[in-house]
């Protein structure tokens, strides 16, 4: 029986699965992400699975499924006794091969929509400082900023995310900060991929520099448009290594 | 600490003005006795070459958040060498009120997402300022994600061994903890009177266009008058 007023897509959208599988594959994904873009690294040894548990908010038996299946393909191991816990086991090759299978994956339409979305979020981030007249706050976000020097893609990514999520949280909104760690976790490893080139790291950190210098001079259109154009490079980047991944995927098949 | 804008003309002195300021006060009162509590032990414990540093700091903290509802945190942060070589930058633990029952956490940096990228806690205004002045100061009302999800202020004072800086002692305090007591008190002042923190910032306004932890701007304040609640750096802003 339909109930006419309602809009049966939402109603049906209230009513879908939350089963602990989804939980399972969002955590494996949201590891395997970080060991294929190198944020986390080869022998980092991961919280227990109890500080695990209590961090993502699931049940302890959630999070030693999602162990077990990063165990089974080999991209965690495990020690017993003192000192032990679970460590990442790839090397870098393994790692970089675990990226393009995942960046391959993904379709074209889901990359872009993954990039509108961050950017939207961070266009409000900007435009919030700014309503709240807080751009001086932003001088002590650009001398952080500025002191970085990442000499590799992950120590950058790590930078970028940093900044990013500073800058959500100088917003003074908590629901922005909370949007801007969900997006950063889905794709931020990804959309940042870009930084392993030493040339576009460049770019993109001299982007964010304006970024920041033109916040502090109160130019929030202008921010915003050096934060799009650094996000439209990264993507760029990233939707190449797409191509690329999915030709050597046909390659490999043939 | 000097008001923006020309013309800075100070609200008269009337009954209501007075009740608001003791409130006001008596909010505020605990604050620099119980940092001096907090910095002393800290002091000591270093001193001494303790490495009970963190167990002392936990023993006061602990103390100091069950004695009393108004503090949302509390304890100290150091990158001092010699505190990092036994202890972790961060001892600072914050109130978990559940059932009426306080349990202080201890904040982690690494397990706040926020946190997790924290360049340098040397670049927060906290730690920041009073490391440069020597002094005592009030940071905020700011969005506390560290510590409670809600708008606080974090007042911090230097620690300092022998002239030299070691790190800085402090305590958190909701806004929330203060509007619930002088809302009503700042309505019978005007209808769209605000608190503000450090001379320019918003901590609690009656006029909602103004939200809590927003700037006000110099030609904004001049609509306004403003006095200073003594001993603080609170200021009170009456539309003229």
């Amino acid at each position: 029986m339909e109930d006419s007023r309602s809009n049966s897509a939402v109603t049906a959208a209230i009513y879908a699965p939350i089963g602990e599988k989804a939980l399972v594959s969002r955590i494996r994904q949201r590891l395997e992400d970080a060991i294929a873009t190198g944020v986390l690294a080869p022998g980092d040894r991961l919280p227990g699975e109890t500080a695990l548990a209590s961090r993502f908010r699931v049940s302890l038996v959630t999070v030693r499924e999602a162990l077990q299946h990063l165990r089974a393909t080999n991209l965690l191991y495990t020690k017993q006794g003192r000192g032990g816990g679970s460590f990442v086991a790839v090397d870098s090759r393994h790692a970089s091969a675990l990226l393009e299978q995942r960046i391959a994956a993904l379709s074209r339409a889901e990359i872009t929509d993954l990039a509108t979305y961050y950017r939207t979020i961070a266009d409000g981030v900007l435009r919030t400082i700014s309503a709240m007249g807080l751009e001086e706050n932003l001088c002590a976000v650009r001398e952080t900023f500025i002191r970085a020097d990442p000499t590799d893609g992950a120590a950058a990514r790590s930078v970028q995310g940093g900044l990013d999520l500073r800058l959500a949280g100088e917003s003074q909104s908590v629901r922005l900060v909370h949007e801007q760690i969900r997006i950063q976790n889905d794709f931020g490893a990804l959309l940042w991929i870009g930084l392993d080139d030493a040339e576009l790291r460049d770019s993109i950190f001299a982007l964010n520099r304006t970024m920041l210098d033109e916040m502090i001079s109160g130019h929030t259109d202008a921010a915003i448009t050096a934060r799009g154009e650094a996000v439209t490079i990264s993507l760029r980047w990233l939707l190449s290594r797409r191509n690329d991944a999915q030709r050597h995927e046909r390659e490999n098949n043939r | 600490m000097t008001h923006k804008g020309t013309n800075v003309r100070t609200i008269a002195e009337t009954p209501e003005m007075t009740r608001l300021f003791d409130v006001i006060i008596a909010w505020h009162a605990q604050v620099p006795e119980t940092i001096e509590r907090i910095s002393s032990v800290a002091i000591a414990a270093i001193s001494a070459d303790s490495r009970t540093l963190e167990a002392q700091m936990e023993k006061v903290v602990f103390d100091i958040l069950n004695s009393t509802s108004k503090f949302a945190g509390a304890g100290i942060v150091s990158v001092h060498p010699t505190v990092l070589a036994r202890s972790r930058s961060l001892l600072w633990w914050v109130t978990q009120r559940e059932n009426g029952h306080v349990d202080p956490l201890p904040l982690d940096a690494d397990l706040t997402e926020l946190g997790t990228y924290q360049a340098g806690l040397e670049d927060i205004e906290w730690y920041r300022v009073p490391a440069a002045t020597g002094r005592p100061h009030m940071t905020g009302p700011f969005v506390d994600y560290m510590c409670t999800d809600q708008f606080a202020f974090t007042f911090t004072v230097p620690l300092e061994i022998s002239g030299e800086f070691y790190g800085v002692a402090g305590i958190d305090m909701t806004v929330r903890s203060l509007e619930e007591q002088i809302e009503s008190l700042l309505e019978d002042l005007s209808p769209d009177a605000i608190l503000l923190s450090n001379t320019d910032l918003v901590a609690i306004s009656l006029d909602p266009q103004f939200a809590t932890g927003s700037r006000l701007k110099s030609e904004q304040l001049e609509a306004y008058d403003l006095t200073l609640v003594p001993g603080t750096l609170l200021s009170i802003a009456a539309p003229r």
